[in-house]
């Protein structure tokens, strides 16, 4: 009986022990339907909004089939991306972000397909530098995005605070968080905790360019930041949560600030969050309150904003239907039927004839307004961290350290001026 | 002679042909992504490039550092958050579903039905839809709050979930709630205890309590040890709910940063594959140690009866 036991523990051990082995999936039998797979991340709207124009080309295209892989956010993106891709087995359309960089070399170059099957002449000169890495057209952009505030305006009007204004100091910005404060029932807070974004690099990121010390300069391969910067914007959240302006630590880390479904605007439970303009029509989308965007603080002074382009449409050089599949990226940026569809969730159409099909929903064109104001409130987009993902991951870390009180925001600082050497060095 | 063990192949060849189907899977499935993730722990992997040799260095950064590079608190975090885990729930979880097994074996009327509805939560525990439920019960305005709070009075009640000294705990009853799997063993187990036992020692003037420790815990000494190695290996892989409950994040602060989700963190996030590979190995080695641990400390402590 012992040994039975021993053998049988041992079996199971070895069995389930973490070595698993991928499962190759089934390709599709039919041989005259080329299946093109695209793989992005976005949810609710998004997804809807993508399946539309997916049925609009396969009308026009009846031997294509386009399959959609959607994760709910871009880690997970990512993380399955890079798996299918190490499997030999990756998607054909990547939809990737700031961080096409690092995913250059396993990318198709557009620019010997421009005039073919892809449109380039339409597209805006700026958009396409974006997406350029050593001389090869990488990725499509999807169209131009800002980062911004949101604010929940119908809960703003409901406890009777003044709306506020679209660019404001910091110092005006804070006074507005406590007129806030003050008019708020208990458990509902001005600001949300920007630290737990996931990309919380992004508002650390505007911060260090409104002080003119940006995080990364890729030529030098250096940074501007000093420990001291890290700790004056630990210490300017620290402030914010002393009194009450942002919700204590352990509230605001139980929203993970993905998307819609976890964002505590949405929740009702803040009044003004970091957002991305293309995320503002989804996230209309998941309430019935009004939402309007204000400018991030201090970005007419500066002009630390900037207009990246929002995502890229990318293609796996090793995709076994590259014709097909960059026709359909013609149909997704430069096609009037699609861009109409699709709005500005990608972003800002970067195409002229995308542009010229109008939108008709109303939060496109508070983007648009947004835009208008924001717009000169920018400046060059500097350039990313490497080896994002881990960037954020310890950079959200420290920040809690500080927030839930283990650290200083001194010590904090200096461990986000470490975290910045050991992403660069790396 | 000769004969007879030619025979006695052919006999077994058929025996063997059937074991070919595991065997190629078993090769191709398991023993070479092993010896693969062997090779690749000793390696700096990102995936996108091929693996450069780096010797032992994966495995000096988790324990010492190197020149280089200093230690992994990470790790060692992630260890300490994993074995805190681990060693509360698995006794915690033992003596919970011992007790429901105990009144399960009681004859009573549609004993069946309540044997199936307390299995529930453990065909339910290990899915996504649980984790979240999970998060919205013990999230700073979830159930548990409500309750605590119009029922208690209680006020400024900590987000156990997002509440780096209760996290692990909503995780730890997260995993007790899953008692259903030990419980059928246990169950079976009580049942293979021989009435007379117990007839005999109440003749003899022993109460429950007495019968409990001196009738009930021996004979059930070998499922006991079994239960407590099973779910000591599973526990050391826990991953969903951890991943799901911090939504990816280990947080807050790193205080459900299971092993295996730091793992696939490192690997898959940070596209550290060659560490990720050294983590696997040393989650192999610190979980056969500790079975073996159990093995070798048993001979005291289970009793496998005259009988066998």
């Amino acid at each position: 009986m012992k040994k039975t036991m021993m053998v049988l523990a041992l079996i199971t051990l070895g069995a389930l022990v973490l070595f698993g082995a991928g499962t190759k999936e089934t390709k599709a039998a039919d041989s005259d339907v080329t299946t093109i797979r695209w793989a992005y991340w976005g949810s609710g709207q998004r997804v809807e909004i993508s399946q539309k124009a997916i049925d609009i080309y396969q009308s026009r295209h009846p031997n294509i089939r386009v399959n959609p892989e959607v994760s709910g956010g871009a880690g997970d993106h990512f993380v399955k991306v890079d798996t299918q891709l190490a499997g030999g087995n990756g998607p054909d359309i990547i939809q990737v972000g700031g961080n096409i960089p690092d995913y250059a070399d396993v990318l198709l170059d557009f620019f010997p397909h421009a005039g073919k099957e892809i449109n380039l002449s339409v597209i805006d000169p700026s958009a396409i530098d974006s997406g350029t890495i050593a001389g090869r057209l990488v990725g499509i952009s999807t169209g131009v995005n800002m980062p911004a505030l949101v604010y929940n305006k119908s809960l703003v009007e409901r406890i009777g605070a003044p709306l506020p204004k679209t660019a404001m100091s910091y110092a005006e910005f804070k006074e507005y968080l406590r007129v806030l404060k003050g008019k708020l029932p208990a458990g509902i807070y001005p600001m949300q905790d920007i630290g737990v974004l996931s990309s919380n690099s992004t508002p650390f990121g505007y911060w260090s360019r409104y002080n003119g010390t940006p995080l990364y300069d890729a030529a030098t391969m250096s940074t501007d930041v000093r420990p001291a910067d890290g700790q004056r914007y630990l210490e300017l959240f620290a402030e914010y949560r002393r009194e009450g302006l942002v919700p204590p630590a352990d509230i605001a880390a139980g929203y993970a600030e993905n998307n819609a479904d976890t964002s505590m605007v949405i929740a009702g439970k803040a009044v003004i969050g970091f957002l991305w303009t293309n995320m503002l029509s989804g996230y209309q989308a998941a309430t019935t309150d009004e939402l309007a965007f204000i400018e991030l603080p201090g970005a007419a002074e500066t002009n630390a904003l900037w207009q990246p382009p929002s995502q890229f449409y990318a293609v796996n050089k090793d995709s076994k239907n590259i014709a097909e599949t960059v026709k359909f990226i013609d149909f997704l940026v430069n096609d009037p039927e699609a861009a109409f569809v699709l709005g500005s969730d990608r972003g800002t159409p970067a195409s002229s004839t995308a542009r010229a099909a109008g939108s008709a929903s109303p939060a496109d064109q508070k983007v648009i307004d947004y835009m208008n104001v924001a717009g000169p409130h920018s400046s060059a987009e500097t350039d990313h961290v490497p080896n994002d993902t881990e960037f954020n991951s310890t950079l959200y870390l420290i920040y809690q350290r500080v927030a839930f009180g283990q650290i200083t925001p001194a010590q904090g600082g200096q461990q986000i001026y470490e975290l910045l050497l050991r992403m660069i060095g790396k | 002679m000769n004969l007879s063990k030619k025979r006695r192949l052919q006999e077994n060849l058929g025996s063997y042909m059937f074991l070919v189907p595991w065997l190629i899977g078993f090769f191709l499935l398991t023993l070479y992504p092993m010896g693969y993730s062997l090779y690749l722990s000793f390696t700096r992997f990102n995936i996108r490039t091929p693996p450069q040799w780096i010797g032992l260095n994966n495995y000096l950064v988790m324990f010492k550092g190197t020149e280089t590079l200093s230690r992994d608190e990470r790790f060692l975090n992630s260890m300490w958050v994993t074995f805190r885990f681990v060693f509360i729930s698995v006794p915690v979880k033992l003596v919970f579903a011992l007790v429901v097994a105990m009144l399960m074996n009681k004859k009573l009327r549609l004993i069946g039905l309540y044997r199936a509805l307390y299995y529930i939560p453990t065909l339910l525990g290990g899915s996504v839809a649980i984790a979240v439920l999970w998060r919205r019960l013990f999230a700073s305005d979830g159930l548990l709050n409500m309750i605590l709070h119009t029922i208690f009075g209680l006020t400024n009640l900590p987000a156990w979930i997002s509440n780096p000294t209760y996290a692990l705990y909503t995780l730890i009853l997260l995993a007790v709630w899953q008692f259903g799997s030990p419980m059928i063993i246990f169950l079976a187990g009580l049942q293979q205890i021989p009435r007379e036992y117990y007839e005999a020692s109440a003749v003899d003037g022993a109460g429950p309590i007495r019968q409990f420790f001196a009738i009930t815990l021996p004979s059930l000494s070998p499922i006991i040890f079994f239960n407590f190695v099973m779910q000591m290996i599973s526990a050391f892989q826990s991953f969903t709910q951890a991943f799901i409950v911090s939504g990816g994040s280990g947080g807050p602060l790193d205080s459900t940063m299971f092993y295996s989700l730091y793992l696939y963190i490192k690997g898959f996030g940070f596209s550290e594959m060659g560490y990720a590979s050294a983590m696997a190995w040393v989650l192999l080695i610190i979980i056969a140690v500790l079975t073996a641990i159990s093995f070798k400390s048993s001979g005291t402590l289970v009793s496998y009866g005259s009988g066998e």
